[in-house]
């Protein structure tokens, strides 16, 4: 694959994530409120996602820094669903798919497709982009959309307990993405 | 200095986790078990929370214990920077154990989480 068919892929991968997250913006812009039980959906679909790109980047990159990324996002990710999957046990409610999850789900899609086209530094870049990305849209889905629509304080809670890691993942991201060299 | 600022954390037997819940129970004897000896034993509280490690700057003297409880929701380690000794994993709710040994001052971090960091000041 060629440079520019490469950066190319990176800016699919960039493309897709922000229309797939943004939808959760636009959703609220809308008028059309979520509730609890679909942002518990939408919260569990950003995660698996999330560990399904992780999964990938595990598998594909030669890089220590972002190999060790990708572990730590499988590893809170997974733990985040954990924490959601039994509240949602204790409240009882069933997680309900909604426009939202499934527009993140086609986005991921997109997003993975276009992932696994790259190799190499051109990898790593997309992949590293892509996660500064979609953590960025989600932290913006947990304060805009998320935490404030949240009318179960345990849900709201959890969110809110769930914001740090999300930060976190953030900030690693970029420090990974800026010690790239190359991958265009 | 700073590997020597921590004397044998590097032993892996000076590594425990264990629930939370089980705390009270080795503040005083795990020194004691671990050097075959009795130690003037102060212990000391550090946790991470909010993936930030709270207080972030904790004063101590050698001979005092130092106990990491991980207060969140994944797992963190406690980790020289410069990777003189590490924790390994700590699993939520489950605490690591340090007992201090000589003067320095020693930086440590989350391996999984680098933004987490903390200092020990051993006078």
């Amino acid at each position: 694959m060629g440079a520019r068919a490469k950066r190319f892929g990176g800016i699919l991968v960039l493309a897709a994530c922000a229309v797939a997250v943004s939808a959760v913006a636009a959703e609220a812009q809308m008028g059309a409120k979520v509730n609890d039980a679909q942002i518990a959906h939408i919260a569990v679909t950003a995660n698996a996602i999330d560990i399904d790109m992780a999964q990938l980047a595990k598998s594909r990159s030669s890089s220590e820094a972002v190999r060790q990324f990708a572990q730590t996002m499988i590893t809170d990710h997974t733990a985040v669903n954990g924490q959601a999957a039994a509240l949602a046990k204790k409240l009882g409610v069933t997680p309900e798919e909604n426009e939202v999850s499934r527009s993140l789900e086609k986005g991921a899609a997109e997003a993975k497709s276009s992932l696994e086209s790259a190799a190499g530094a051109a990898f790593d870049r997309a992949y590293m982009e892509r996660e500064v990305g979609y953590h960025e849209a989600v932290l913006g889905a947990l304060d805009d959309v998320l935490i404030p629509g949240a009318t179960n304080a345990e849900l709201k809670a959890l969110l809110e307990k769930v914001r740090p890691a999300i930060a976190m993942h953030l900030e690693r991201a970029r420090a990974i993405l800026g010690g790239l060299s190359g991958g265009r | 200095m700073k590997r020597a600022a921590v004397l044998g954390l590097i032993l892996p037997a000076w590594v425990l986790s264990v629930p939370a819940g089980s705390r009270p129970h080795f503040g005083d004897t795990l020194a004691e078990g671990l050097r075959g000896e009795a130690l003037p034993v102060r212990t000391k509280h550090v946790v991470a929370r909010n993936f930030a490690f709270e207080p972030s700057e904790l004063e101590v003297t050698p001979g005092d214990t130092v106990v990491f409880e991980n207060l969140d929701f994944v797992p963190h380690t406690i980790t020289e920077a410069d990777r003189a000794w590490d924790s390994g994993s700590v699993a939520p709710d489950s605490v690591w154990v340090l007992v201090v040994r000589t003067g320095g001052v020693v930086r440590y971090e989350c391996r999984f989480h680098p933004g987490m960091k903390g200092t020990l000041v051993i006078r």
